[in-house]
């Protein structure tokens, strides 16, 4: 029995000290930072080759719909998002894929994207993966603006 | 109370009988290996290397200074606990995997420690794991961690399987209380352990579809994991034992009373000189009865394995043990073993103290017959009855120079207490810093007399203990 006890103190104490280690030193740049937007994505992330214009770019003021590439989210699927733009502004986000949809990730960070009118969002704790590749890809659609 | 000089006369077999260790040395048959303080010491630490893989893959993941808020601790704590549990979920089942390496190598003493040890760690972290990260999501969210709970259930990927794998895991959190295992019978108790392969079916989608740390670079470690530990259950449980029942095909010989309560199986078969067992290792027996097929149950070989029949000792004290008194001759019989490392092998020095109590004399009984002659036997009941072997236990003091001392009364009874007192045992063996002991008992005999034995100043590597709890 005192070893059980043992056993579950030194998990405790191991955990607080793994995670208080984490807190101390400068904090980080904000999360994108930490998960650089690459216009040009990397070979691995290719954008699908259904990326593509779904209308003219020359219209300037119509409201148009942007398909971005899909990035893999290591593991969890790919995500792809469309954008609904007129102009510059970005009217909307919408998932075309997202196979792992965590903690409400599609909605928190749609909030994000039209709150700040860019691709710079905050990770979301518990789906990483899934919130840069959904940035990379939205960055995507930005671009083709 | 029992009939017969020797189990040999019973069955029927020749009286004169070779020495067992001579006959299979001779056979050729087997190596068995001691168990190995080295095998100890690799295991323990690729048990601890594997744990700091699976940490170093979240050390990694997560940049320094990155945990500002109490959110972003409560969810790294969530994650910490989360790769433990996971972990440690696998390292249960491979220490109940059966696998002889380990069976033979670790005693069944260090094994149902660990097993102990490492289940209340699973299932402590597995609710840190959920109450961490539900708060943590519900911190980030501003949300009543009630709402965060249903959200998380609606829209995360095998999340459902995962909450009901650790509903099942707290019930077993539950039955291993000593209060609640008194009142739950061996058969619901069983089968709710039987659940933890549930568990482990049940979580593994969510821990590759959501863990950060088990995507990317983690993920072939925790695949090597999956893989290791399903092959070594699938060696220990169907490979191993599907080889030795087909090879040795067990049938009930016999069933012989022992004492008021106590009876003998023997168990015949094909070859059993070729099965690899030494007196003090015990098997799992399965008996194919119509309502015992179910249950498979350890005991000890209660004589040394003979080339024509094995012998196991059994107490009648409940429903099952009480069903197999009434064993029909030619029955099937599925074994799993040999198991443990209470062997004669262990010996290192040239004489032996045995010290028995209750069916804990099985195994030492057995191991009488491998020890080299002049063993001392201390045999402890608290009544007259209870004592079983004594006719066998007079033939090995005529042919093997035993001396057996029986120790008799209640516990409180001055006789008893002075037998196993640091006076009583240096009076009733006097070289007894200079003996290997072997002991096998209830728990609390079984401490007792060890802390008597380090007063007497006998090293702890001579001491030999056999769990007698299963």
């Amino acid at each position: 029995m005192r070893r059980v006890l043992i056993a579950i103190l030194g998990t405790a104490l191991g955990t607080a000290l793994l995670v208080g280690a984490k807190a101390l030193g400068p904090s980080p740049q904000p999360a994108v930072a930490t998960a650089p937007l690459d216009p040009t994505p990397s070979p691995t992330h290719r954008p699908s080759p259904k990326a593509s214009h779904t209308s003219s770019p020359k219209a300037t003021t119509k409201t148009r719909t942007i398909l971005g590439g899909a990035f893999s989210a290591a593991g969890f699927g790919d995500v792809q998002v469309r954008v609904v733009v007129t102009g510059q502004h970005l009217d909307d986000v919408q998932v075309v894929q997202m196979s792992n949809r965590p903690l409400n990730a599609p909605e928190r960070l749609r909030q994000q994207a039209l709150a700040s009118q860019s691709a710079r969002l905050t990770i979301i704790s518990g789906a990483t993966y899934t919130s840069r590749a959904y940035m990379r890809s939205l960055q995507s659609a930005l671009d083709k603006r | 109370v029992s009939a017969g000089a020797s189990p040999a006369d019973r069955f029927g077999a020749p009286r004169v009988r070779a020495d067992q260790r001579a006959l299979r040395a001779a056979s050729g048959a087997h190596v068995v290996v001691p168990p190995s303080r080295t095998f100890k010491a690799v295991f323990v630490a690729n048990f601890w290397l594997g744990l700091a893989v699976a940490l170093g893959v979240w050390w990694l993941n997560t940049p320094s200074g990155s945990v500002q808020s109490t959110a972003d601790a409560l969810i790294e704590v969530g994650r910490v606990t989360g790769l433990v549990s996971g972990y440690a979920l696998l390292v249960q089942v491979l220490l109940m995997s059966r696998l002889g390496l380990l069976e033979r190598n670790v005693s069944a003493n260090d094994i149902i420690r660990w097993h102990r040890e490492m289940g209340a760690t699973v299932i402590i972290t597995v609710l840190a794991h959920v109450a961490f990260l539900l708060a943590g999501y519900a911190a980030q969210d501003n949300a009543p961690i009630v709402s965060e709970t249903l959200l998380v259930l609606r829209t995360y990927q095998d999340i459902v399987s995962a909450f009901v794998a650790t509903g099942i895991l707290a019930g077993i959190g539950l039955l291993a209380v000593r209060a609640v295992r008194a009142i739950v019978s061996y058969e619901v108790w069983h089968f709710l352990h039987l659940a933890t392969y549930a568990v482990l079916l049940l979580s593994y989608g969510h821990q590759f579809a959501l863990g950060r740390d088990l995507a990317g670079p983690g993920r072939a470690f925790w695949i090597a994991l999956y893989v290791a530990v399903l092959l070594a259950l699938f060696w220990g449980r169907v490979v191993d034992p599907l080889r030795l029942n087909l090879r040795h095909r067990l049938r009930v010989a016999n069933v012989v009373a022992e004492g008021h309560d106590t009876f003998s199986i023997y168990i015949r078969g094909h070859r059993l000189d070729e099965l690899g067992a030494q007196a003090g290792q015990f098997f799992r027996w399965r008996f194919l009865t119509r309502n015992g097929w179910w249950q498979s149950h350890p005991f000890s070989l209660s004589a040394a394995p003979h080339h024509a029949w094995l012998r196991l000792t059994i107490k009648a004290v409940g429903g099952h043990t009480e069903r197999l008194r009434h064993l029909q001759p030619g029955a099937r019989v599925l074994a799993e073993g040999p198991s443990g490392g209470f062997t004669a092998e262990r010996q290192r020095r040239p004489r032996a103290l045995l010290i028995a109590a209750g069916s804990g004399i099985a195994p030492i009984r057995a191991l009488l017959e491998e020890l080299p002659p002049g063993a001392t036997v201390i045999y402890r009941a608290s009544v007259p009855g209870d004592l079983i072997f004594t006719d066998e236990l007079d033939w090995l003091a005529r042919t093997r120079d035993t001396r057996v001392h029986y120790v008799v009364g209640s516990r409180d009874a001055p006789g008893p207490q002075w037998a196993l007192s640091p006076a009583g045992l240096a009076a009733l063996v006097p070289d007894v810093a200079r003996r290997d002991v072997y002991l096998c008992g209830p728990e609390g005999l079984v401490s007792a007399a060890t802390d008597v034995l380090r007063t007497l100043r006998v090293p702890r590597r001579h001491i030999h203990r056999d769990p007698f709890e299963f």
